[in-house]
């Protein structure tokens, strides 16, 4: 338990340098005024993780200071179930989206040559993907 | 063409067909008169995680139902119904 109370204390470092980078870009671009739209969405989404951040700070926080609160966390993070639901999802996943891209690549080549190579090359890297990372599984395990 | 639908759809998106075994954890934990809760917090896990078992949704890895069996001072065998998967 003191390893994971030591990795619970690392997460809590990485989300403040992360809030605190959020923090200086936000006043950098507003000190040099840049408000354009590639910004403005940039920094709105930094904030965003920024808050997820925040409040798993708290939470780890929380974890740090009762014993039983960071054995709850730790159980729910090492739940065979949940590992064997996560598998299900990542594995389901990725073939809705390899016939997703396949489905919308055999409608799009009626209307535009661009949007199917797009397409075409986006179902191909998620299949090399799948093909790599299934040859690299069964190799490790 | 329903059933090979059925057939397409499970292949593709991993759902359906999985069997799981059959245990006695419910009984065990009403003879005990212990909740889902505990024994999930004595052997390590959630408390969906022991539901799933007992409603024979999920199977327990073979270190977990060895630490159910410890918990029960039982054997695996005792508790889980291995009968169905030795027919097959």
């Amino acid at each position: 338990m003191e390893n994971y109370r030591r990795k619970v204390r690392n997460r809590i470092i990485i989300a403040g340098i992360y809030c605190a980078i959020v923090l200086i870009l936000t006043a950098a671009s507003a000190i040099a005024g840049l408000d354009d739209s590639a910004t403005s969405f940039g920094l709105g989404f930094g904030v965003g993780i920024g808050a997820v951040a925040i409040f798993f700070m708290i939470k780890y926080r929380g974890a740090l200071k009762s014993e039983d609160k960071l054995k709850k966390l730790y159980i729910e993070e090492h739940d065979e179930r949940q590992k064997h639901v996560n598998a299900l999802v990542g594995r389901t996943g990725i073939n809705v989206l390899i016939l997703s891209f396949a489905l919308a690549m055999l409608i799009s080549h009626y209307f535009s040559q661009t949007i199917f190579f797009t397409l075409l090359a986006a179902t191909l890297f998620t299949v090399a993907v799948k093909a790599i990372l299934g040859s690299y599984y069964n190799k490790k395990v | 063409m329903q059933s090979e639908l059925y057939l397409f759809c499970k292949v593709c998106f991993a759902f359906g067909g999985d069997e799981y075994l059959k245990s006695k954890i419910a009984d065990l934990r009403k003879q005990k008169k212990i909740t889902q809760e505990e024994l999930a917090n004595a052997v390590g896990v959630t408390r969906q995680t022991i539901t799933s078992i007992e409603v024979e949704k999920y199977t327990a890895s073979l270190v977990l139902a060895h630490k159910i069996a410890e918990y029960f001072d039982s054997t695996i065998e005792e508790i889980f119904d291995f009968s169905d998967g030795e027919e097959q």
